[in-house]
């Protein structure tokens, strides 16, 4: 059937377009300014105010150059990676496994749901939490980042929810035709539900991602492990550029190179990111709504 | 069932509350006891100990300091300085350094978990160091100073090092460092002169009869010049004058031009604060006057406040701004860009002084004056296992020699093997003495024309006495001329308060007040001056009433008297 173009349509179509686009452009507008002002002469940056639509002054990319010669940030990055395939991969797998479990009509599966969203209601606190990891000898090692948040109580529920989406005739006929539980998980129910676990598996990639405050806590020893995301939290936090100054040429330049350091590390921090979102996106509406339908 | 599983959850709840708190108490109390017993039994063991310590057997220490890392190492470790104390005292000193905004944090797990590092920075710390000694986290240093002959010396001699080192028991519970010089202020206030200089063809002529500009008669003189600079460049935003936004500087700028800084001072030995006095009354008259006249920024208010004072870095750097709280690197031609045509001549001034009202002084004060440098110091804990030991390494730090590490190593003393000034192309050391016994600083070193900062080489994070007299001899004379101008007068510096300290529960009460005093005066001065809040003699007595009632008054006897007993320390 043809639409038929009434003007009141018309006239909410240019509404609609106008209302999204000025929404794009909101969300827009700051990441381009950090782009802009990333590739800004550094002077000319501290001299201006308001939002960037084009770089001030001449072009540079001397902010860049400073960040990609600093090796703690290419070793954060390395370090982020590494943190970031481990927890989606031992996650994802975790809470697949964990959704699976508490989605079987068992004896076992009520207590065990409650145990789970116990935990999402109350937690140790700080310092048992280091007690603990700390008693696991975890503390100044790598798998301190990995470990403790590996699983989360929310993505279980999500993942519980998904299985039990699904009609019990596809686990009966794989029965009947003598299919393991385990054989019934991979092959038959994980492809059906496999938006949700895009959608687990890229919620945990950005936790993962923006993660600082773990390493914080269980790295003060070993520098040398931290994630990008807490070498460019102290960059910005304290307001410092010595660590990417390495001529510190420049006493007379130093708050206008650190301004212009800040921006670029915005961006180095935040592009690969970026970049993976639009990949997921296609499973994120049904991945997230599949798991929050009832009955 | 909901209701049964409510009530297990709130009854397990309760049993972690109860639990945890039955735990703690006699862990506290058990850690107080033992701390004690430690200090004790150390105490009577090691004061018949001879201050010659034996360092044949290796010992390792932890120590937990906040500092951030540099180009050449992240790890405090490697400091060279603290590699040369390993050798030379045959020890390790493990540095464990939080991450920057997490010290609180990383403080409070260290504190909870009762896993103290040997030595800890408390040079962040916001609780009561009195209670860390009290609570059995920390030793009292002075029942070890036989160990410590070069600290004892200091103390000897110094006595205003000697007071800032004691609190009002006789306890050390602080290691402070020793500056021998006061350093030079890193910011104060800044006009452009070269907008004077284009708005008068050269010929400035302050009313003060000044080169310089010192009243407000000056001010008043330059200000209108600035606003018609800025409109004859058709600028639509400029401001004469920033103000930061609560509207005052806490430090005193400009305040202190009309009696005293705008937070406690002591003047004559008697505690006050600025905004309780009636110079303060006439500060926020002049503000008011000037803002009215479009002298002050008009959106000073709804700016953001840093530590650095830089509400607005598009108008200064913009070139649309006249007065504002500048720092030592923008003094000079630091701001001009040539390329673009931008000519700035960023000179100190001091803040203005009320001649009107018979203010002769404008006082300026330093935050890091000498004698008191790391106000809240480093502190030796209870875990410490050999504190003996750990004082002895830390005591050379304290001595001549050690001292001389503030401006990194010679050649001679290991500069030519270390790693880290390989590394930099230091291998001749960050100084060395001529033929004449003149100290020289190495021309690679930033302080004299060079591009390599000292800070990684020195030891500027160790508590020890920081020889600094190099330093400013070699900094330039812009940076000299505006310390003189920003202190005003080195006698001014008496009116800082010194490091007075308090009883715990004393302290509860002043921060307590402090916090409502300064939300009320950041709400309040800013309406004075933009003029929304009238200003006559009943707005001010109201103005007082208030600051009465929150506490300010309670605040200055607490105050007092702790002066007092700092004055019989």
């Amino acid at each position: 059937m043809i639409e038929k173009r009434s003007v009141s349509r018309v006239i909410f179509n240019i509404c609609n377009y106008g209302f999204m686009i000025g929404l794009c452009v909101i969300c827009i507008a700051p990441l381009w300014h950090v782009l802009m002002a990333s590739i800004s002469d550094p002077r000319m940056l501290m001299a201006n105010s308001g939002i960037l639509w084009k770089p001030a002054g001449n072009i540079t990319f001397e902010g860049y150059k400073l960040v990609f010669r600093n090796d703690f940030i290419l070793k954060g990055y390395v370090n982020t990676l590494f943190y970031v395939t481990t927890s989606t991969l031992l996650g994802t797998m975790l809470t697949v496994l964990a959704g699976f479990v508490l989605s079987r009509q068992t004896m076992l599966r009520t207590p065990f749901t409650i145990f789970v969203i116990f935990t999402m209601m109350f937690s140790g606190g700080l310092i048992p939490s280091y007690m603990v990891n700390r008693s696991l000898g975890l503390v100044n090692n790598m798998l301190s980042v990995i470990i403790p948040g590996v699983i989360n109580a929310f993505y279980i529920i999500i993942m519980k929810n998904a299985f039990e989406q699904l009609s019990s005739s596809y686990e009966e006929s794989a029965k009947l035709d003598g299919a393991s539980s385990l054989r019934i998980m991979v092959s038959i129910l994980m492809p059906l539900v496999k938006s949700t676990i895009a959608v687990v598996a890229m919620f945990t990639i950005v936790m993962q991602w923006n993660a600082w405050y773990p390493a914080s806590i269980y790295l003060p020893k070993r520098r040398d492990l931290w994630p990008l995301q807490l070498i460019m939290r102290e960059i910005l936090v304290q307001n410092d550029v010595s660590k990417v100054l390495t001529a510190g040429d420049a006493v007379k330049k130093a708050d206008m190179v650190g301004n212009l350091v800040k921006y670029c590390i915005t961006i180095v921090g935040t592009l690969p990111i970026l970049c993976a979102y639009p990949f997921a996106q296609k499973y994120f509406v049904t991945g997230v709504t599949l798991g929050g339908v009832k009955g | 069932m909901k209701k049964m599983i409510s009530l297990i959850l709130c009854t397990i709840l309760l049993t972690g509350f109860l639990g945890a708190c039955q735990s703690n108490a006699p862990e506290e109390a058990g850690t107080t006891s033992t701390a004690e017993n430690t200090n004790q039994t150390d105490q009577g063991d090691d004061q018949d100990e001879s201050s010659a310590m034996d360092f044949s057997q290796h010992e390792t220490f932890s120590l937990w300091l906040i500092s951030d890392p540099n180009d050449y190492y992240s790890d405090y470790s490697e400091n060279p300085i603290v590699r040369m104390l390993n050798e030379k005292f045959n020890v390790t000193l493990e540095y464990q350094q939080p991450a920057t905004g997490t010290e609180a944090d990383s403080l409070s797990l260290m504190f909870g978990t009762g896993e103290y590092t040997d030595l800890v920075d408390l040079s962040t710390y916001t609780g009561s160091v009195t209670e860390l000694y009290t609570d059995g986290v920390i030793i009292d240093i002075s029942q070890y100073l036989d160990y410590m002959p070069h600290l004892k010396n200091l103390l000897d001699t110094d006595e205003v090092y000697r007071k800032a080192c004691y609190n009002d028991n006789g306890q050390i519970l602080t290691l402070l460092s020793y500056t021998t010089n006061d350093d030079l202020a890193w910011g104060g206030m800044v006009y452009r002169r070269d907008i004077l200089e284009t708005m008068t063809d050269g010929n400035i002529q302050f009313p003060s009869g000044n080169d310089i500009p010192t009243t407000i008669d000056d001010w008043d003189y330059m200000l209108p010049l600035y606003v018609e600079y800025f409109e004859s460049q058709g600028l639509k935003e400029y401001a004469g004058l920033i103000l930061p936004s609560e509207g005052y500087f806490v430090m005193g700028e400009i305040a202190s031009g009309f009696g005293g800084p705008s937070s406690y001072y002591v003047e004559n030995g008697v505690a006050k604060h600025g905004v309780f006095e009636d110079g303060f009354y006439h500060y926020l008259q002049k503000m008011n006057e000037w803002y009215e006249k479009g002298y002050i920024y008009q959106d000073f208010a709804s700016r953001t406040n840093d530590m650095f004072i830089m509400p607005n870095t598009a108008l200064t750097y913009g070139g649309a701004a006249g007065i504002w709280y500048g720092l030592q690197a923008q003094l000079g031609d630091a701001m001009s860009v040539p390329d673009s045509g931008l000519y700035f001549d960023v000179q100190p001034v001091t803040s203005p002084i009320d001649t009107a009202n018979g203010i002769t002084i404008a006082r300026g004060f330093n935050a890091t004056p000498k004698n008191t440098s790391g106000m809240n110091g480093s502190a030796i804990t209870t875990a410490c296992e050999n504190i003996p030991r750990l004082l002895s390494v830390l005591d050379y730090m304290y001595s001549e020699e050690g001292g001389m590490h503030f401006s990194g190593l010679t050649k001679e003393q290991g500069a030519d093997t270390d790693p880290i000034y390989a590394k930099a192309g230091l291998q001749d050391g960050t100084y060395w003495f001529d033929e004449n016994g003149e100290f020289v600083y190495n021309p690679l070193i930033t302080y004299v024309g060079g591009t390599i900062s000292i800070e990684p080489f020195g030891s500027n994070r160790i508590p020890s006495r920081r020889n600094n007299t190099y330093l400013l001899g070699n900094s330039s004379d812009i940076l000299k001329y505006a310390d003189e101008i920003w202190m005003g007068s080195k006698e001014s510096n008496q009116a800082s308060v010194p490091p007075i300290s308090y009883s715990p529960e004393d302290e509860i009460i002043i921060k307590d007040n402090d916090t409502k005093i300064s939300d009320y005066l950041r709400t309040s001065i800013p309406k004075f001056i933009m003029g929304t809040m009238p200003l006559d003699d009943d707005a001010w007595a109201e103005f007082k009433g208030q600051l009465v009632s929150l506490g300010l008054e309670e605040n200055l006897e607490i105050r007092q008297e702790a002066y007092e007993r700092y004055l019989n320390r």
